[in-house]
């Protein structure tokens, strides 16, 4: 009996710290919305609960001859499906190598990976810019992809790298005595058993253009061609007249859809970071 | 069918190769392999040699005619030039062990494997080689070329003074090194600014790592239920873009205005300056990156508690083992020893966490007696010098700083982990 | 051994490569100028023009830019870029051949641009006079002029009719409004304004012989900084009484005044004419402008100026004409356009004396603060002073002795300005 009650208290209080986790999770995301919802410009004549609701903002961003907003979403959502798809697919390529074959300098790549990410980026943004523009690349969205694709090899090549070897070599060696080449075991045996890896790079890789600023603002200048994270900080970094409640709008809108994918993904997400990050 | 040729001398092909890719081969009788490598070789250098040639130039004077030469265009056109070379390089020490093999084949009198089958032979062994190119020339031009720009930026005298076009760069040694620890302006708030960015890096990350193993740990309780609804709302932080969050707590957490105070402390009587008092606007940092950062080691760790053998703990149970020793003596160290090396990316991605710092109160409050904000940590302290003051030199000597203290503090922890350790067994 | 051969190889070529070293050229000799000019009076096909990201701006100047390409064919490419990032990516933009042949900029950056060689000076010729002749001191470096002045503005008074039926005159009358009408508990302010920001609180500073560097016969000594002077100190007391007697909350910031001030709960507030159009939107015929009121010395604040100028690129390949663009940009029907679309103050003087706009009460109160203030300095020294002389606000405003905290921002700037390498 007493037992019994020790552990419905125990449950309550464990179901009372969620709880207190809901609510410190969401009160600045419905901050977030009300402020969207408010009129005027500024943060701070905003309340949490609008005295007038409005959805100005929204109808702004989707309606005004001077929005660009749906342009930029269209320019986000292609940005992040090409990256999404191409970092997969080279990571993966580095990783099967990586994970299968011995050849030299394997020891040393992989402490590269491992080095290159520590070092700060910001000062890079010069010579990326510079490298753009002797390809022709500049104030293009290619440009931006292929500098997030490949920027985002030491990371994530690390991760599938991992997975890869949890997957047994058992198994292509079974396939290459069925006669698949290095590309047919690539293809038949190692994609499809690393899907949840797979899964979570793309997710990765697809929402880093959503929130990334600073590369784009200085790779892109033409406004048609700006990914959503860069015009919607131009709202707000403007010194005298920023545009808050405008801006938690455009954020909402790009919040939504990456979060519904995300939890979409979760089952991935948990699985593939586990063996992937841990060799399981 | 060859018969053996002892005349034929290995050291004459290899050096014969090492003139011009092919030649060596000739001298071997390989023709086709020899013409092949003696094209290539010429279409090479026919393509880059004005390029590397101008680059290479520039690389070692860094302009000559200001306005006309442009420093920092030809520190990367001689960088990019470099890095051109050593694939070249490489390919040219191919060349000549390949030429040494054949002759050395050649003076035993072995047979040479036909074209096609030497071709078959490449592409088995130099399979992972084809598979590494695509993404490792990536990885070379848009990774290691801009980490190289930044370090020759270090040894530079980049600064507004001396900013091209109307001025050339000049190489300066290791005088911004000698700058940085010498000059009071600088050593000052180079120490005090290393200091907060440890300290930060450590709570911070630690409180993440803590919070998302103890709430992982609660939901991963047998007797709770919903556990795929409350493991949806615990990773929508994660879900939401860090750049909108930022802003909004930063509205949020205003002294006077902000809902914080006005909202949530008010009921309790409080108001806490949490933008204008440098201990609280930390303090606010890491309750902010806390938030940020729980959902990723809460994923990470609800997978790893699952794959956690029953066992362990049955065993356990039969040893009459407390909660607290279950936990301390299988959960933990499990949990830990599996993923360290992404706790450790953690840590390492909070050291370089530019965006809470500077998106939250751009480094304030201000500090009296202090070059940098009270909050700024090295990276913005980095941004601060590159883009209000143009110290693009100091910025670089501390980017590179700044990358070895995280390098070295990685590579040992990394050292120590399963996952390179066992890496010699493939 | 095979690392040993690697490496040797490897120098070999290098050597190898070096050794046929550097472009062919004659040092020698400049960039021919004389043959450049031939090819300058040749009619470009297009212009490319950097105009800051600004709604109403964009949309002003597009009407504008559309009658030069009827008058003289020549097609106006127009990117927005905000003006403060405007300097950067021409850095990058320049010489990568992408650069405008226009850009648009702060006066008080000129010193950096020239520095950093991105502007070439502009002739104005007989046209000079047609400015305002505080625009052109503001546009003069070292003796020439750098770009053509296009905006002048300043800071003043607004004030909400519903709270104070006229401005305040002095700094005694400012005072009372805000003894009178601030209930912090309430949200209701007498007088706002950023008060921990440099921009705004200088003209108290300069108002009582406050200076950040001496001037003479318009060239700055960037040594003598007279920002810890008797006059600065005293203005710095000023600022700290506002804080002390709670008129204005340290928390203060644009966004929090401009919420407040829309909201109606502001009585006065200086703040620049680029809010004129919201807090007109939110107040309606309520909203008046003033100049600054007169310190207690009986002098006027010295309100920084700003000019807003057209640069002409030093990697334009057309000169002459972008030259032409920009003095037709800015004659006086362009101005005056300029002024009715984006509501900004022309640096032509004969559009600033146009009744259209001494007819305008909102503009006439920062027309006249502006004959009171003085162009902020156009030396790049000019980049250090901001941040240490903001976070000294930071300090008087939670209340330290003004006199210490000035005298080690000043000691800050000159340590700066030292280190960022100037003189060297």
């Amino acid at each position: 009996m007493n037992r019994k009650w020790k552990s419905h208290i125990e449950v309550t209080l464990i179901y009372l710290f969620i709880a207190f986790m809901f609510v410190v999770i969401a009160y600045p995301l419905l901050w977030t919305i009300s402020m969207s919802l408010n009129p005027g410009t500024s943060l701070y004549s905003a309340s949490l609960i609008p005295e007038k609701w409005t959805f100005e903002h929204y109808k702004w961003l989707f309606t005004s001859p001077e929005s660009d907003y749906l342009l930029w979403y269209k320019n986000s959502l292609f940005v992040a499906a090409a990256n999404a798809v191409l970092s997969v697919l080279f990571t993966a390529l580095i990783a099967y190598a990586f994970s299968r074959y011995q050849f030299v300098g394997r020891k040393t790549g992989l402490y590269l990976f491992l080095v290159l990410q520590m070092f700060p980026s910001l000062m890079a943004m010069v010579a990326l810019y510079i490298l753009l523009n002797m390809l022709h690349l500049l104030d293009s969205l290619w440009g931006l992809i292929l500098i997030y694709v490949g920027g985002q090899i030491p990371f994530n090549a690390w991760l599938v790298k991992g997975y890869f070897d949890t997957i047994p070599r058992e198994l292509d060696e079974a396939a290459r005595i069925d006669g698949a080449g290095h590309f047919g075991v690539f293809f038949r045996i190692m994609l499809p058993l690393a899907k949840p890896i797979l899964a979570v790079v793309a997710l990765f890789n697809f929402m880093a253009p959503f929130t990334d600023f600073l590369l784009p603002s200085i790779v892109l200048r033409d406004p048609d061609k700006f990914t959503l994270a860069v015009g919607l900080f131009n709202f707000i970094s403007d010194r005298f007249a920023n545009n808050f409640t405008r801006f938690a709008a455009g954020s909402i809108l790009i919040a939504a859809p990456i979060a519904v994918v995300f939890l979409f993904l979760q089952r991935y997400l948990i699985s593939g970071l586990t063996a992937g990050g841990t060799k399981g | 069918m060859p018969e053996a040729n002892v005349r034929h001398r290995p050291a004459v092909a290899m050096a014969l190769s090492l003139l011009f890719a092919g030649l060596g081969q000739l001298y071997n009788r390989r023709y086709v392999k020899g013409i092949l490598f003696i094209i290539i070789e010429a279409s090479f250098l026919l393509t880059f040699y004005n390029f590397l040639n101008i680059g290479l130039w520039g690389l070692v004077t860094l302009g000559e005619i200001p306005m006309l030469d442009h420093s920092i265009f030809l520190l990367i056109q001689g960088l990019v030039s470099v890095i051109i070379i050593v694939f070249a390089a490489a390919l040219h020490i191919a060349n000549i062990i390949d030429a040494r093999n054949d002759a050395r084949r050649r003076q035993r009198g072995e047979p040479f494997p036909s074209l096609i089958e030497s071709c078959r032979h490449a592409w088995d062994r130099g399979f992972p080689y084809i598979f590494v190119t695509p993404g490792l020339v990536m990885l070379l031009f848009i990774v290691v070329l801009p980490l190289l720009f930044m370090v020759s930026l270090a040894f530079t005298d980049y600064n507004l003074y001396h900013s091209p076009p109307r001025h050339l760069l000049n190489w300066v040694g290791f005088e911004n090194f000698k700058n940085l620890v010498s000059i009071p302006i600088w050593k000052s708030t180079f120490f005090s600014v290393l200091a907060w960015t440890i300290v930060w890096t450590v709570v911070a990350t630690t409180a993440q790592i803590a919070l998302g193993l103890f709430l992982a740990l609660l939901v991963n309780d047998p007797r709770i239920k919903f556990k795929r609804f409350i493991r949806t709302v615990l990773i929508l932080p994660w879900a939401v873009p860090a750049f909108v969050t930022i802003l909004v707590f930063a509205a949020m957490f205003n002294d006077k205005f902000g809902a914080i105070n006005r909202e949530v402390l008010s009921l309790f009587g409080l108001s806490i300056p949490w933008m204008t008092d440098p201990f609280w606007t930390k303090v606010a940092l890491i309750l902010i990156q806390t938030w940020l950062g729980f959902p990723f080691v809460f994923a990470l760790f609800t997978g790893v508690l699952q794959s956690i053998s029953r066992d362990w703990y049955e065993a356990a149970d039969i040893d009459g083992a407390t909660r607290w020793q279950k936990f301390k003596s299988i959960t933990l160290p499990h949990v830990l020893y599996a993923t360290a090396p992404l706790l450790i990316m953690q840590y390492a991605g909070n050291f370089n966490n530019f965006n809470i710092i500077y998106l939250f109160n751009d480094g304030g409050p201000a500090v009296r007696g202090q070059n940098a904000g009270g909050t700024d940590i090295l990276i913005s302290w980095v941004y601060d010098l590159t883009f209000t003051t143009n110290n693009y030199n100091m910025a670089a000597a501390i980017s590179l700083i700044i990358g070895l203290i995280v390098c070295g503090f990685a590579i040992y922890q990394f050292r120590r982990t399963r996952s390179f350790k066992e890496e010699g067994n493939i | 051994m095979r690392k040993a051969l690697s490496f040797f190889l490897m120098a070999v070529l290098l050597i190898g490569v070096l050794s046929a070293c550097g472009p062919k050229r004659d040092v020698q000799q400049p960039k021919g100028n004389d043959q450049k000019t031939a090819e300058q009076d040749k009619k470009p096909e297009k212009l490319v023009v950097w105009v800051n990201d600004d709604e109403k701006q964009k949309q002003a100047l597009k009407d504008i830019f559309q009658k030069y390409t009827e008058k003289t064919g020549i097609k106006i490419e127009t990117v927005a870029v905000n003006m403060l990032d405007q300097t950067k990516k021409l850095a990058l933009d320049g010489p990568a051949g992408k650069g405008p042949d226009v850009f648009y900029q702060p006066h008080d950056r000129i010193g950096d641009i020239v520095l950093q060689g991105l502007a070439d000076p502009v002739d104005l010729g007989d046209a000079k006079g047609e400015y305002s002749p505080t625009a052109i001191n503001a546009v003069t470096y070292d003796g020439k002029t750098y770009g053509v002045p296009m905006v002048v503005e300043t800071y003043g008074v607004f004030y909400n009719k519903n709270l104070v039926s006229e401005a305040p005159k002095t700094m005694e009358d400012l005072m009372k409004i805000a003894k009178e009408k601030t209930n912090a508990a309430k949200d209701q302010y007498g007088f706002l304004m950023e008060a921990a920001n440099f921009y705004f609180v200088y003209p108290f500073f300069a108002g009582y012989g406050g200076y950040v560097f001496k001037n003479e016969n318009g060239k700055y000594d960037t040594s003598d900084i007279g920002l810890v002077n008797d006059g600065a100190v005293k203005g710095a007391e000023l600022v700290q009484s506002w804080f002390k007697n709670g008129y204005i909350p340290k928390e203060i910031t644009s966004d929090i005044m401009n919420g407040l001030f829309t909201k109606g709960n502001v009585a006065v507030a200086i703040t620049g004419p680029w809010n004129i159009a919201s807090y007109k939107e939110a107040l309606g015929d309520k909203l008046a402008t003033a100049p600054l009121p007169v310190l207690d010395n009986g002098e006027h604040p010295k309100s920084f100026v700003g000019v807003k100028t057209w640069m002409l690129s030093a990697y334009s390949q057309n000169k002459e004409w972008a030259i032409d663009f920009m003095k037709f940009v800015t004659n006086e029907e362009n101005s005056l356009h300029y002024y009715e679309v984006a509501g900004e103050m022309p640096a032509n003087e004969k559009a600033l004396t146009n009744e259209k706009i001494t007819n305008d009460p909102l503009i006439a109160g920062f027309a006249e603060q502006i004959q009171y203030g003085e162009p902020m300095p156009n030396v790049p020294e000019m980049s250090q002073v901001w941040e240490p002389m903001g976070n000294a606000l930071q300090f008087i405003a939670k209340g330290d002795n003004p006199k210490a905290v000035l005298g080690e921002a000043v000691k800050t700037i000159q340590d700066k300005i030292a280190a960022s390498g100037a003189g060297k």
